[in-house]
């Protein structure tokens, strides 16, 4: 058995060895080594201080009697981090460019650096986390009585002399660390990389509590094969109102908290620490909760009857006699309390100081400290104030809430409290025309609502004047029962609380913005933080336009910020406006640069009140800050337009290529087709020319010779005409210079008259021309010659070329409906190589010769087809093999009425 | 992936997260059998939030990549551009 002396040693050489990590951080920030600050994983430890001993102690408890629901607390947070892009990476941002030191001075800053805005979150803040604190205090108390048990000891549980010395101690070591020195960015090495350590500490501790656990029972089959995990886990109601609620609430509150924004926002050094923080902190959650259903169920079914839940991480090793376990277990839980007591203290007293001591302070004229004194000593002092307050505060809290279980549920109030501040942070962010007044309507009816149907009940002991109005109504009036308020009956008192403070907020928030009109200050804080990505730091001195004398601002920046500090801040500003004296302009952007550091310690609503007072001929230009706020929808504007532009010009460059292409096809048929016509000009030609040669010299000719020779010249001049003829019809006919003699003819008329032509043609090559007629009775409109033409060519082609022993031809005709279809078929080689797509370009010519020697000219199918184009039909080879070929030549039918005029 | 869609993903993990644990879904598999002697639904929300985790880091790192060296939208428009000029 461990005796209360020697966990009492233990747990101050842990607190030693605390200290000692925070000074030694401490120096080596303070000498230029960024490692603490810089690491990613430094900085996503730190905001682990979400999880107290509520999660330590408290996960356990919650799952052995509620089951599945614990995890809802952690699942809302990791969302929030997966999505730190959006929401995280702005607030940090803002933090940065504004010098943010708080939520309250966040709010206040974004809706006109408001303070009374400021106070009323302050005092939120303070209200919902003096429970929390006491409840981390009764965790120690509770956890050394447990483990010192039967041990002498005056520190039992409920005890206050415990609960002092660990306050006292926590009051130290944040003293120490908190407020060491005043700095711009309210940035304390120190105490980041001690909670750093203890997040290591106690999921170390739990981790190992729970892997003892697992194995001692004997596996996880015997952990979860019993009624009790049964009854627990298989819970019809366990994902309703209350999962939803819980995970919204929890992801609302990692960064409504005040220790969460203090240590995700305002310790932040690197917005890049984010990407890391994103996926690492839910890791972390994920790790630190994976045992905490073996360790509810181990107790559950292992612990005797009636032990308490919130102990079992320190019972169940302590059942086992593992005295070390239990000890790690207890230093554990002890690192969990006092890494948020710490924290919370810190981002209090910064809030309390600021918000409600710095004001209070400076407006009282008998003090006169709003125009002369040392402002930095008093902030200090104020600071150490505010802890031991605070810590006092939670100390008496701790103190007369007695044993009242109450305290148990005071983590998820606390988490329904802070919830409060969401709204007026989410629309500040997002929403450039929520104004002060909404935000301060809506914070003020959601307290208003959290305190009447959470908080009361809660404190209402039975048989109370409390209790009375909780189960019938202040005055007995039932519609105002604090559980079912206006009659909303039958919910889960959570669940109810949530709907109603929530409601409330937003619409008061919403109605109040669109009805009231924002200050030019909340306008100008809006455009700023809404669009903080375009708005760098210095950009709002575009708009707000003031001066002051040099003098004065020395002055004050040296009460606030030190002698030596403000200093060197005035000698660089110099140096960055080009000014060889150290003495700077006080213009706009230098008061800009001014306020915000002197922010950055006291608030944004002190520094303006300070600022303020020496400033002259402050104005807030409205145009220019809807210019600001056009320039941002002119960006996106332009950069649609941009889009837009080359998306057109990807278009049209397409359209070009393909033009292009066409062009250069173009010209090669062009080149081929002069090339082609040469040719074919070139062989009569020549031999033309050769037999006029031999007429001309030769003297020796027969008679029958000179006769021969000039029909030779005649025949080919014969055939030159015709090519001639060819080339001027195609062309004629592809630049529509032909004139065509439309009528109203019958197609087998047409079909008749090329039979009848090619039938000298067919005998001389031995074909056989077969045709069928089953079209019937019908007419289309065309030029009769030109038809014939088409159908001639089809025919004498199919004669030509068909070299088949058993030469045949078959000619047919089909309509169907609207379209009348001649097709030639043939029996011979068909058209062989030819490229299909090229085969009714000109000179487009099988590369087979002809029996006889006689090659067409290759014209023939061009012109059958630009004829054919040109009655509105088509020309198309439909078939072709060594079998065979078809022809099909399609033109539309004449219409009934046409036909008949 | 192209910095437009990796913003659009950032949004869309988050949103998936919450369809994945939040009811109806949640609901198919309370009461479902056992795996390895642990209840299935045990092994959903563990597996969903395990998931979304290295979905995450996979999204984070490429992101943080981006915000470091991407073009960044926080860039000072002291001189915006103006489309038309005759404006």
């Amino acid at each position: 058995m461990l005796t209360a002396d020697a966990v009492i040693t233990i747990a101050l050489g842990y607190v030693g060895l605390l200290f000692l990590l925070a000074f030694l951080s401490d120096r080596w920030t303070r000498r230029g080594s960024g490692w603490i600050t810089n690491s990613p994983v430094v900085y996503t430890l730190s905001i682990s201080v979400y999880c107290t001993s509520w999660t330590f102690y408290g996960a356990v408890g919650s799952a052995a009697r509620n089951g599945l629901e614990f995890l809802t607390i952690y699942l809302g947070p990791t969302l929030v981090f997966l999505g730190w892009w959006y929401m995280l990476r702005k607030l940090v941002r803002i933090g940065h460019v504004h010098r943010i030191s708080s939520i309250a001075d966040l709010i206040s800053s974004r809706y006109g650096k408001s303070n009374s805005l400021a106070v009323l979150v302050t005092v939120m803040a303070v209200v919902s986390t003096t429970p929390y604190i006491a409840l981390q205090l009764r965790a120690v108390t509770s956890s050394f009585a447990v483990l010192s048990a039967g041990a002498e000891t005056a520190l039992g549980p409920g005890s206050l002399e415990g609960a002092l010395w660990v306050a006292g101690g926590m009051a130290l070591f944040t003293i120490l660390f908190g407020t060491r020195n005043l700095d711009a960015n309210e940035q304390h090495p120190g105490v980041v990389a001690a909670i750093a350590f203890e997040a290591l500490i106690k999921l170390l501790a739990l981790l190992l509590v729970g892997l003892f656990v697992v194995v001692s029972v004997g596996g996880t089959e015997q952990l979860f094969d019993n009624e009790a995990a049964r009854a627990l886990l298989s819970r019809e109601d366990a994902f309703g109102g209350r999962w939803v609620a819980l995970t919204a609430l929890s992801a609302m509150a990692i960064l409504c908290l005040p220790r969460q924004f203090q240590v995700t926002v305002v310790e932040n050094v690197k917005e890049s620490n984010l990407a890391t923080a994103g996926w690492l902190f839910p890791a972390y959650l994920l790790l630190a909760n994976l045992f905490v259903l073996p360790i509810a169920l181990a107790g559950l079914t292992q612990l005797p009857p009636g032990s308490n839940p919130d102990m079992f991480v320190l019972t169940l090793p302590m059942a086992a006699g593992q005295e070390g376990l239990a000890l790690l277990a207890f230093i554990g839980g002890f690192s969990s309390a006092t890494s948020m007591v710490i924290v919370a203290c810190i981002a209090l007293s910064i809030m309390v100081s600021n918000h409600i001591v710095m004001p209070l302070v400076l407006r009282l004229p008998w003090l006169g400290l709003n125009r002369v004194g040392d402002i930095k000593t008093l902030v200090l002092s104020s600071r150490r104030f505010s802890i031991v307050l605070i810590l006092g505060l939670g100390l008496g809290y701790y103190h007369y809430s007695g044993q009242n279980e109450a305290l148990a549920s005071m983590g998820l109030i606390a988490f329904a409290g802070v919830a409060q501040f969401f709204p007026s942070l989410f629309a500040g962010l997002y929403w450039r025309q929520a104004s002060a007044s909404g935000a301060r309507l809506g914070l003020l009816g959601g307290v208003a609502l959290w305190a009447w149907t959470l908080l009361l009940p809660s404190l209402a002991t039975p048989g109370s004047l409390l209790a009375t109005i909780v189960a019938e109504g202040p005055f007995g009036i039932a519609t105002l029962k604090p559980q079912a308020f206006l009659g909303l009956d039958g919910l889960d008192p959570l669940v109810h609380a949530f709907v109603w403070s929530l409601t409330a907020n937003v619409v008061l928030l919403v109605a109040g913005s669109l009805m009231s009109e924002p200050k030019p200050l909340e306008r100008l804080q809006g455009t700023l933080f809404v669009d903080v990505f375009r708005n760098p730091e210095g950009n709002e001195s575009r708009a707000l336009v003031r001066t002051a004398t040099i003098a004065d601002l020395r002055v004050l920046s040296r009460r606030i910020l030190g002698e030596s500090a403000a200093d060197r801040l005035f000698r660089d500003y110099a140096h960055r406006q080009g000014r060889e004296d150290g003495e700077p302009v006080p213009d706009a952007p230098f008061i800009g640069h001014l306020e915000r550091q002197i922010g950055g310690i006291v608030g944004a609503a002190s520094a303006r009140v300070m600022i303020s007072e020496v400033v002259s001929g402050e104005t807030i230009s409205l145009a220019e800050i809807i210019r600001m706020v056009d320039e941002t929808q002119q960006v996106i504007e332009y950069s649609q337009a941009l889009e837009a532009n080359s998306r057109q010009l990807e278009r049209t460059a397409a359209q070009l290529r393909q033009a292009n292409e066409r062009l250069l096809r173009l010209d090669t048929e062009k080149d081929d087709f002069l090339s082609q016509v040469s040719h074919e000009l070139r062989t009569p030609m020549t031999s033309i020319r050769s037999f006029a040669d031999i007429l001309i010299n030769g003297g020796e000719l027969t008679a029958e010779q000179t006769a021969r020779f000039l029909r030779i010249i005649h025949d080919e001049s014969i055939r030159l005409t015709g090519l001639l003829d060819e080339i001027l019809d195609l062309s004629h006919l592809e630049r529509g210079e032909v004139r065509w003699r439309m009528e109203t003819i019958d197609p087998e008329e047409a079909v008749s008259r090329a039979i009848a032509t090619c039938e000298g043609m067919a005998s001389e090559a031995g074909v056989t021309v077969r045709r069928l007629r089953p079209a019937g009775p019908v007419v289309v409109r065309g030029d009769r010659d030109r038809i014939s033409q088409v159908l001639i060519n089809l025919l004498s082609n199919a004669i030509k070329y068909n070299d088949a022993e058993a030469p045949w031809v078959e000619i047919a005709t089909a309509s169907n409906g609207d379209l009348l279809t001649i097709s030639v078929t043939d029996n011979g080689p068909g058209v062989g190589d030819v490229d299909p797509g090229r085969l009714f370009s000109k000179f487009a010519r099988g590369s087979r010769q002809v029996a006889g020697g006689r090659s067409g000219l290759g014209l023939g199918l061009a012109i059958s087809a630009e004829i054919a184009r040109r009655l509105g039909g088509q020309l198309e080879l439909a078939r072709s093999g060594p079998d065979g070929s078809r022809f099909v030549f399609s033109l539309p039918l004449a219409g009934s009425d046409e036909a008949v005029a | 992936m192209t910095r437009q869609k990796l913003v659009d993903a950032a949004l869309a993990l988050p949103l998936f997260g919450v369809l994945l644990i939040m009811p109806p879904f949640v609901l198919v598999l309370v009461d479902a059998t056992t795996i390895l002697g642990i209840p299935a639904i045990v092994l959903y929300l563990f597996g969903a939030w395990a998931l979304l985790i290295v979905a995450g880091r996979r999204l984070s790192r490429r992101l943080g990549r981006i915000a470091d060296t991407g073009p960044d939208p926080a860039q000072p428009t002291t001189s915006p551009p103006v489309p038309d000029a005759d404006r």
